[in-house]
């Protein structure tokens, strides 16, 4: 459901990647591993439709991206992929439930999804919240500054997945975890992604967090650019 | 829609930096209008200076320089213009009334303004309105002064106060008048024009202060043989003098009257020199003329000399008995021998006329500035306003210049503060993004915060502008005389809080097209 064919990107001159092709099946937990400067968000903006390659092309659910416009391409985002990043995912001025229902304001399919499921956007924030082991109503009119990091991230997952989008890219969702909270993080993801049939695409500098996936690759191994170590 | 109400919450969680923001947005925007509102407050009131005189008139000069000294009593008042020529004037076919004025005198720095009880019913300001007496009443009397309603407040002045004018502008210690003091017959409503700082006597008063004049009486054989405590002798004279004006102002019939009553002789050698002087003054024309003048002048003059003559009985009597309420006055020997002479002055200051048409203005306007027998210019009041108000011109577009930089600081120190806020904030669009915001939309953000910012500024501003007219309304009309009237925003007002408003979202656009090519830049990647 997700092909990459000669996709090629440059920062300015400098080439960043350069991946001859590269497929990954629907409902597919795959880990992309790489060290820092490699490329990983680079192309989990390409994958995003945030940076336009300069050449080569990425389908998504059957569409080129390379049809669609900048806006139609956010759009495409908003209805079908969600994001976790490393850490500070949240809207630091917007509480728990408004930085869940972010998606919501971008994205009229997804708030439709939500809708069809649940009686109101708070409702389904709230299922996810309990989902993720996060079951305190009273959290949901919170200052997303007082919640500790794990529980940070698992309110970005919240986001992540609300109106059950058909992709979830984390990139290093982890980082800023420490191992306990980093095993039992991804297995939630895990979790609720199964139940949704959700793709999920996991990119980390960690490898060892490789044997809990069941498909993972190294971006090394499939750019065609040759990773220069930073200093 | 989604994206105002982020860019609100965004405000809301920067409390402090936008409240100081919107604070000196609201400052600014509170100098601009208060600017504009005295501009035009400005304006007006000196725009209500006087109306409803048709023409002023005045020596050969500058029609700023009249106007300035005969409205406003600012300047100089040493070209004057004969009396006999205000007489002259007077008389014209055009003319419906003519209130002759002089100037000069100063009482701790207050203008005294000479003319004759037609002042009163002439002279108007504003919307045609005529002054009105707050206290006590306008009296005929030569040494009543009517005073202006800061007058009274400043000095603490109440009616039948002893008043004592000083020859002279004031600025120079002008040497006082001592021995003729004036009493305070009438305090003015507070009309906000130059009155309010203004006392008024009579032009016959003005003239026997001056030295010249009484100097000159003093040496007369009549007034040596005075003697100095007859006051009941003196005061006969005084009643003479009454009776010669009721004599002046009547027919035939009086006259013989007035001759049966001539017993006197000190008096009557008074009295034939005042004749002589009044000839000379041709005043007995005057006299007539008013007559012709005012058709219900007569009725009205022959009821107030009777009132005259009994107020002096009056007088008699308080000598005698030493006991009287508000009008306690004696009069000093000046003053008696004023009062029998009722000298008017050869010179005057200026005359404020009032025409039976609008239409004869330019024609009279024309036939004074061509006057055969001495130079004169006239004035029309409200041109003559309007050319002195260019003069300020410059004040206004220095003080618009200043105001505008005011709001441009103002509206600089929103650019500064969303501009410091914008690198932090790149985290904050990199998560928009990732939930599908549009560079657009971070970009409207930014904007969006700016005119929010800027507009609850303008309210602010305006709300606060309100507050302080209420505020100072009353301290500016007692403190300053000036009445602030508070008044809707003018189309203009509304017209440079718009340009306000666009010029902040012109202003954003510098932070709004760089988060814009962060956006574009950094996508979804947050670095740090
Ligand atoms: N906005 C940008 N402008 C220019 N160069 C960039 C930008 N973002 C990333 N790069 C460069 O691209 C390379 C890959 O970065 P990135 O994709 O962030 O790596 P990773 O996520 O694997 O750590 C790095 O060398 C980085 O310097
Ligand atoms: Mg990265």
């Amino acid at each position: 459901m997700i092909d990459l064919t000669d996709l090629r990107f440059a920062w300015q001159k400098e080439d960043i990647i350069n991946i001859k092709t590269l497929n990954i099946q629907k409902g597919q937990h795959l880990f992309i591993e790489g060290p820092s400067g490699s490329g990983k968000s680079t192309l989990l903006n390409l994958l995003g439709g945030v940076l336009t390659p300069q050449s080569g092309n990425i389908s998504i659910l059957g569409q080129s991206l390379n049809q669609l416009s900048s806006s139609q391409k956010d759009t495409f985002r908003a209805d079908h992929i969600g994001f976790i990043f490393q850490q500070f995912n949240l809207i630091p001025y917007l509480n728990v439930l408004d930085n869940i229902i972010l998606p919501c304001a971008f994205s009229a399919p997804r708030k439709a999804r939500v809708l069809q499921r649940a009686a109101s956007l708070k409702a389904e924030a709230l299922r996810l919240l309990t989902a993720l082991g996060l079951n305190q109503t009273e959290l949901l009119q919170r200052n997303v500054n007082e919640l500790s990091v794990g529980q940070q991230q698992r309110v970005a997952v919240a986001r992540a997945m609300l109106g059950s989008p058909e992709i979830i890219i984390a990139d290093e969702p982890t980082s800023a975890l420490d191992s306990e909270h980093r095993q039992a993080f991804i297995k939630i993801l895990f979790d609720e992604c199964q139940k949704e049939n959700i793709t999920l695409i996991f990119v980390s500098h960690d490898s060892s967090l490789k044997q809990l996936f069941s498909h993972s690759l190294d971006l090394r191994k499939i750019n065609q650019i040759k990773y220069k170590e930073v200093l | 829609m989604a994206i105002l109400l982020l860019a609100f919450k965004s405000l809301l969680n920067r409390k402090l930096t936008v409240f100081i923001t919107l604070f000196s947005i609201a400052i600014s925007v509170t100098l601009l209008l208060g600017v504009q509102t005295l501009k035009t407050e400005t304006n007006n009131s000196f725009m209500k200076s006087i109306s409803g005189t048709d023409l002023i008139i005045g020596s050969r000069g500058a029609s700023s320089q009249l106007l300035l000294s005969s409205v406003f009593h600012i300047g100089n008042t040493s070209n004057t213009i004969q009396y006999k020529t205000y007489q002259e004037l007077a008389k014209s076919p055009a003319v419906k009334w003519a209130v002759p004025i002089s100037m000069g005198d100063s009482h701790h720095g207050y203008t005294v303004l000479a003319t004759d009880l037609n002042f009163f019913t002439h002279f108007s300001y504003a919307n045609k309105q005529h002054l009105k007496v707050q206290s006590g009443k306008i009296d005929d009397d030569m040494f009543a002064v009517v005073i202006g309603a800061e007058v009274a407040k400043k000095l603490h002045y109440h009616i039948g106060d002893k008043v004592i004018v000083t020859h002279g502008d004031g600025k120079i210690e002008g040497h006082h008048h001592d021995n003729i003091p004036f009493y305070v017959s009438a305090i003015l409503a507070p009309s906000f024009t130059a009155i309010d700082q203004t006392l008024i006597i009579s032009l016959e008063a003005m003239e026997a202060m001056h030295a010249d004049h009484h100097g000159h009486i003093g040496a007369l054989p009549g007034e040596k043989t005075l003697p100095v405590n007859n006051k009941k002798h003196m005061h006969k004279i005084a009643s003479k003098d009454a009776d010669h004006e009721y004599e002046a102002h009547s027919s035939h019939e009086h006259h013989a009257q007035h001759d049966d009553h001539e017993h006197d002789h000190e008096a009557h050698s008074n009295h034939e020199h005042h004749e002589h002087d009044h000839e000379a003054h041709s005043s007995h024309e005057h006299h007539e003329h008013d007559h012709e003048a005012h058709s219900n002048h007569e009725h009205h003059e022959h009821d107030h000399d009777h009132e005259a003559h009994s107020n002096h009985e009056h007088h008699e009597h308080d000598h005698d008995h030493e006991a009287h309420s508000s009008h306690e006055h004696h009069d000093t020997q000046e003053q008696r021998i004023a009062r029998l002479l009722k000298l008017k002055p050869d010179n005057i200051n200026a005359i404020f006329v009032g025409l039976n048409s609008p239409q004869a203005i330019l024609g009279m306007q024309n036939y004074v500035n061509n006057f055969q027998a001495e130079p004169l210019t006239a004035i029309i009041p409200a041109v003559a306003l309007q050319e002195l108000w260019q003069f300020f011109n410059i004040a206004e577009v220095a003080l618009d210049i200043v105001t505008v930089f005011v709001v441009l600081v103002g509206l600089l120190g929103m650019l500064s503060i969303i501009l410091m806020s914008l690198n932090e904030r790149r985290r904050e669009m990199a998560i928009l993004r990732s939930v599908g915001a549009r560079p657009m939309h971070i970009f409207a953000l930014i904007i969006g915060e700016a005119g929010f910012i800027c507009f609850i500024g303008i309210l602010l501003g305006t709300l606060l502008l309100y507050l302080l007219q209420y505020v100072l309304q009353a301290p500016l009309a007692s403190y300053y005389g000036f009445y602030l009237e508070i008044n809707m925003l003018t189309l203009n007002d509304l017209f440079i809080l718009l340009i306000i408003q666009i010029s902040a979202l012109l202003i954003a656009l510098i932070p709004a097209s760089l988060i814009y090519k962060y956006s574009l830049s950094d996508g979804m990647s947050i670095k740090f």
